[in-house]
């Protein structure tokens, strides 16, 4: 049980610290879904079911929808990431 | 002005977060009784009452102990909830959830008021198999958001998460058949269950004194009609979340 | 020792997302380390209530309260509910507004903007 604590946490710290770090905004915003679907796996693991099926319907579902529908009118009206 | 100076600035944050993180460990582990939170009893916590549920009468049963004791398939408590959680949100703490529906409504509004306009030529259309497949997936998620936000008070959910999976049901419908989308729908629908959730609100301070006041008759504990007036919040929450959260979306994807 | 895991995972992203916010140009990386920021406070304030060997906060037919007296403390999950929703109204909001940013100034990135006297 500590094992697979020790092991999401440091997959966690590992997407947040990549998500800083990186050029190109697609890969860090499905790198995010990624950290948001961890950590309502946390969530189970500390028994709060609730708070689970919340983080993962509206963290991990809605805000990277919405990021993704911004950055497509972002590139639409001219923004470029090579740049 | 002066122009912006990449490594200092990255320097300067990690000096930041380093004094703060050795600020929080010797605040800590300084304490005096050590760390009295982690290992605090449950019977010192707030969360006490809201267990044995007898935040203003003492409990209708009493084991041999002598204490209050909530039994599954009693009557008489005061909230009728099995799911503790629900029971906080929706009882005890309504004024809380009743904020944040307030927040809600102002984000739903000015994201409503302040979006640009989106100028394409010609929307691409979609694929064969997402036109197929989009209305028997819509069926499922509306069945599953309609137990989820109906079941609120027995099992894990709510009003919350019930209304999130309703509004990526219309999400899914914008995408794949891509007609004008109708947002006077929603802000009518979500400004009525809005209207409800207050009258609710204050029909219980002219009966019991207090706003949000439970006043309808809680049944009995742990069947699948109980909790009257938990289950009427929940249902006017999930309308107005799944409303607003399909708005809010309807605007971002625009045309 | 379990609490202690949880609460050290939390700080390290509650610690990512305050350097992200800090230090980047870009507005949309500085939006993505404000919600990294957001849940990590969430799972600190979720793990302050958790203890070895608790159970979850559901009455059943074979556990009454007072009976067992180990669930888990249900006071910090109701208010966490309540920050992951607002989390999410702040996010649509902020896109809003980084939308209408590069509508009139052409760029990502914030800049300074000029005052006229």
């Amino acid at each position: 049980m500590e094992a697979a604590i020790i092991v999401l946490g440091l997959m966690m710290l590992a997407g947040a610290i990549s998500v800083l770090f990186q050029k190109s905004l697609k890969n860090a915003i499905i790198t995010f879904g990624i950290v948001s679907l961890i950590s309502a796996l946390m969530f189970t693991l500390m028994k709060a079911y609730d708070v689970a099926i919340t983080e993962a319907s509206i963290g991990a579902l809605l805000t990277i929808a919405l990021f993704f529908w911004a950055l497509k009118r972002l590139e639409e009206n001219g923004y470029d990431e090579k740049k | 002005m002066m122009k912006r100076n990449e490594p200092l600035i990255n320097l300067f944050g990690l000096i930041l977060i380093i004094f703060l993180a050795v600020f929080v460990y010797l605040a800590l582990t300084d304490g005096r009784q050590g760390l009295t939170m982690l290992s605090a009893d449950l019977k010192q916590r707030v969360s006490y009452s809201y267990l044995l549920k007898s935040v203003t009468a003492a409990g209708p049963t009493e084991n041999q102990h002598g204490q209050a004791e909530v039994i599954p398939g009693r009557e008489g408590y005061e909230n009728g909830a099995v799911n503790i959680v629900t029971a906080i949100v929706a009882d005890y703490r309504m004024l809380d959830t009743f904020g944040e529906i307030l927040v809600l409504f102002a984000a739903s509004a000015g994201v409503s008021l302040l979006m640009v306009e989106r100028k394409r030529e010609k929307a691409k259309e979609a694929s064969e198999i997402v036109k197929t497949a989009v209305p028997i997936i819509m069926l499922f998620a509306l069945v599953t958001g309609f137990y989820i936000i109906s079941h609120g008070h027995l099992t894990p959910g709510g009003g919350f998460p019930g209304g999130a999976v309703i509004a990526s049901a219309f999400i899914l419908q914008f995408l794949a058949f891509q007609k004008r989308s109708r947002n006077k729908a929603f802000k009518i629908l979500e400004s009525l269950a809005g209207i409800g959730l207050l009258v609710m609100g204050l029909i219980g301070l002219y009966l019991e004194g207090s706003l949000f006041a439970n006043f309808l008759p809680t049944g009995t504990l742990g069947a699948t009609i109980s909790a009257a007036g938990i289950m009427i919040i929940y249902a006017l929450i999930g309308i107005k979340v799944a409303a607003e959260l399909s708005s809010i979306s309807a605007d971002f994807i625009g045309e | 020792m379990e609490t202690m895991l949880f609460i050290l995972s939390a700080f390290s992203l509650i610690l990512t997302g305050l350097f992200g916010v800090l230090t980047r140009k870009n507005l949309v990386k500085i939006l993505l380390s404000l919600n990294i920021l957001e849940t990590g406070i969430n799972l600190l304030i979720v793990s302050l209530g958790y203890f070895k060997g608790g159970k979850a906060p559901i009455l059943t037919n074979s556990i009454s309260a007072a009976q067992g007296m180990n669930f888990v403390d249900p006071l910090p999950h109701a208010l966490v509910l309540t920050s992951i929703v607002i989390g999410l109204g702040t996010t649509a909001l902020a896109l809003t507004l980084i939308l209408n940013h590069f509508r009139s100034h052409r760029t990502v990135e914030f800049i300074q903007l000029e005052v006229n006297e």
